[in-house]
């Protein structure tokens, strides 16, 4: 188990070198997108937390992302005209998201209903709030300035003739006393500040959830995993622990959710449909949820392979000569690539639980943890890369990414 | 309230018992006696669904022949998943509720891949009855009439049959049930297949009134698996209850505006107002509500508080 956990920390440090030096090497494209996954890893490490820490599966992790993201874009757009700095917004989706959690974790945890009654309660909660977010497409369903907006999600009111960009949600804008003006950590051009700032809110989250799991509130909840009854017969009250791991994993959520709000500028309430629920559990189940890294991986992994088949399977029109087999595969592999995603989701979360119980990560460590030694050596490829494209970009105008 | 207000109010209530229990019944077979979470149901109803499309508009068969197609079709459905993912997983429930919801979304992605992403409609002709100062179709009573005898046949098919006595035997104690000579897999298989059957039967008896798209199955699951659990360990007088508790509430709520909160809104004609209650949507919010409550309260559901009592 040791040993394991120095391999994960060296992995994490050989996934997060590189990540530091992408705004230098690569275009403003390649960090936005490594954001959103990073934004994915966040809300599968918060599963992974309760689904590997304390047995809990929550089919609705995406939940109170999804409401930490509505309440920060509900109270940022009220106030980022009149105080200039989203505070309040970050604190209200933070606390939104974790007074729900800790509702649903209340009645759940301390109505005694088995883990089974859990996933399946988290699962109708997200659905419920999938259909409510859907039927806001009336003009009566506002927050102060803020439309609910149904499926074209969330924007603010304003006359149609001004700039479309004062009616989105704000990026996380801070102005903290001693500054002259607001900063917003915005990804373009010019800066790479909200790469930054998903990159550094996520490495600090991961620090200190490997350091609740190894407190004593992680140690308890995997004894709870192991055998509930015995950790409550040794006179711990499993009801909180649960209650409590559960409460954190919903704001850690939220938190995503809010980030993810602010990097888009966006949400609408797909955050909360079926499909967004099924790949949070499939980057946790691919990645492996014995470790907290698992999630930012399987993100990756899944997010980088749908979005690849989407790219690579040609859209050509088909000619009008093409004989009737070739339309039919034509036109077949065209629904099948617009398919791709739920598919891919379909057959990895099958294959998985099949083949690969434990996910990828687990495999990856042992390799790393018995090559100690050459494990720094991953990085010179990256380096060479990154060197490479950076100078192909500025010398010869020959960005890729 | 006047009668024939009255009498619309238990109709509608008694339809949405009639849905809930459709929903449940396969469910609550597969779950209450084989304590697996097939996350799939809904896709199983679905694809019932689909086959009465498929049957009536591309095959051009008789619409009550579709229907008594879509169980056999998902039946047979149903006990192919059975044999090739879910009896690998015995004993691992977390690992088959996973395994299921990837069926689930690789047959919303197949359906889709074949019919398109749009909703369809199945023509039917039966017309409406009056009561009093208002129209209600006849389709619902024969709904109702429908569900009543599935239940019926399926309480007479576990009680009463060699089949259901040696499927209640297999559930009881699988081990012992072997050693008496019956083939336990073969017969979780065919339990499975009956309870995927069901849900197909379901998809079929609704697809006229709801329209027919490839991600139907997700917006009942919900409310299906939610009857399951409140309804308890003894599968049809639990699902009975359930449904009659919840479809209730969903009914009354779905029915009578409670209240109404103002916004601030541009509003074209004014005033912005949100009506609490009133609209099928917050029937399925105080329906998962109230369900949330009534677990804190019986956390065995209602069938375990009757045992408990007992």
């Amino acid at each position: 188990m040791r040993r394991v956990s120095s391999a994960e920390l060296l992995s994490a440090l050989v996934l997060l070198l590189p990540l530091l030096a992408v705004p230098w090497a690569f275009k403003p494209y390649t960090a936005n997108v490594l954001a959103v996954y990073m934004i994915y890893g966040l809300l599968a490490m918060s599963l992974g937390l309760i689904w590997g820490g304390a047995g809990i599966m929550s089919f609705g992790q995406t939940a109170f992302f999804g409401i930490g993201a509505y309440a920060y874009g509900a109270i940022g757009l009220n106030l980022i005209n009149r105080t200039q700095q989203t505070h309040t917004a970050l604190l209200g989706g933070l606390a939104a998201a974790a007074l729900l959690a800790a509702i649903v974790g209340y009645f759940m945890f301390y109505g005694r209903i088995s883990d089974v009654y859990a996933s399946i309660i988290t699962m109708a909660l997200t659905l419920v709030l999938f259909a409510f977010a859907v039927s806001t497409g009336g003009d009566e369903w506002v927050i102060g300035v803020a439309r609910l907006g149904g499926f074209n999600g969330m924007f603010g009111q304003g006359e149609s003739s001004q700039n479309i960009a004062n009616f989105q949600i704000p990026p996380v804008t801070l102005w903290l006393p001693g500054m002259t003006e607001p900063f917003a950590f915005k990804i373009n051009r010019e800066s790479a500040a909200g790469y930054y700032l998903v990159l550094g809110v996520s490495v600090a989250v991961y620090v200190l959830t490997r350091a609740l799991v190894r407190s004593r509130l992680g140690r308890v909840a995997v004894a709870i995993r192991e055998n509930e009854p015995r950790v409550a017969s040794l006179g711990y009250d499993t009801r909180f622990y649960k209650f409590a791991l559960f409460t954190i994993a919903g704001a850690i959520a939220g938190l995503a959710g809010m980030l993810f709000a602010a990097w888009g500028r966006f949400v609408n309430p797909d955050r909360f449909g079926l499909a967004f629920a099924a790949s949070t559990v499939v980057y946790v189940q691919l990645g492996g949820r014995a470790s907290l890294l698992g999630g930012f991986v399987g993100a990756a992994i899944i997010g980088h392979l749908t979005s690849y088949l989407a790219e690579v399977v040609p859209f050509a029109t088909i000619p009008p000569d093409a004989g009737p087999w070739i339309t039919f595969l034509m036109e077949a592999g065209r629904r099948i690539v617009r398919e791709a995603p739920l598919l891919v989701q379909g057959a990895v979360l099958v294959g998985v639980v099949l083949v690969l119980k434990d996910g990828v990560t687990p495999p990856l460590f042992r390799v790393l943890a018995r090559h100690r030694r050459w494990g720094w050596w991953l990085l010179l490829p990256a380096v060479l890369v990154y060197f490479g494209h950076r100078v192909a970009c500025q010398q010869a105008n020959l960005c890729v990414f | 309230m006047s009668l024939d207000t009255a009498v619309i109010m238990v109709l509608e209530i008694l339809n949405s018992i009639t849905i809930l229990v459709l929903l449940a019944l396969g469910l609550a077979l597969i779950f209450g006696m084989m304590r697996i979470v097939n996350l799939a149901q809904g896709e199983f109803f679905t694809v019932g669904a689909f086959t009465v499309l498929a049957s009536t508009r591309y095959a051009h068969l008789p619409l009550w022949l579709g229907m008594l197609l879509a169980p056999l079709v998902v039946a047979g459905l149903g006990i192919a998943i059975e044999r090739t993912i879910i009896r690998r997983l015995y004993g691992r429930p977390l690992d088959v509720m996973l395994a299921t919801w990837g069926v689930s979304l690789l047959l919303i992605g197949l359906i889709t891949v074949t019919f398109g992403a749009v909703t369809q409609g199945i023509p039917f002709a039966l017309g409406n009855f009056s009561v009093g100062r208002y129209q209600y179709p006849e389709y619902r009573i024969v709904m109702t009439t429908v569900a009543a005898g599935l239940m019926l046949s399926v309480y007479l098919l576990f009680r009463y049959t060699a089949f259901g006595r040696r499927a209640r035997a297999t559930i009881a104690n699988p081990d012992m049930a072997s050693a008496a000579g019956i083939n336990t897999p073969r017969m979780f298989m065919l339990t499975f297949g009956l309870g995927a059957g069901l849900a197909g039967a379901a998809g079929a008896i609704m697809a006229p009134i709801v329209g027919v798209v490839p991600t139907m199955g997700v917006l009942y699951i919900a409310r299906a698996f939610i009857t399951v659990v409140v309804g308890g360990p003894i599968v049809l007088l639990g699902t009975l209850s359930s449904a009659s508790a919840l479809g209730l509430i969903e009914a009354l709520i779905s029915r009578f505006p409670l209240f109404t909160i103002a916004t601030a809104g541009h509003c074209t004609p004014p005033p912005c107002e949100i009506s609490i209650g009133g609209s099928a949507f917050f029937g399925q919010i105080a329906l998962l509500i109230f369900a949330i409550l009534l677990l804190r309260l019986l956390p065995q559901g209602i069938s375990g508080f009757w045992r408990q009592r007992q």
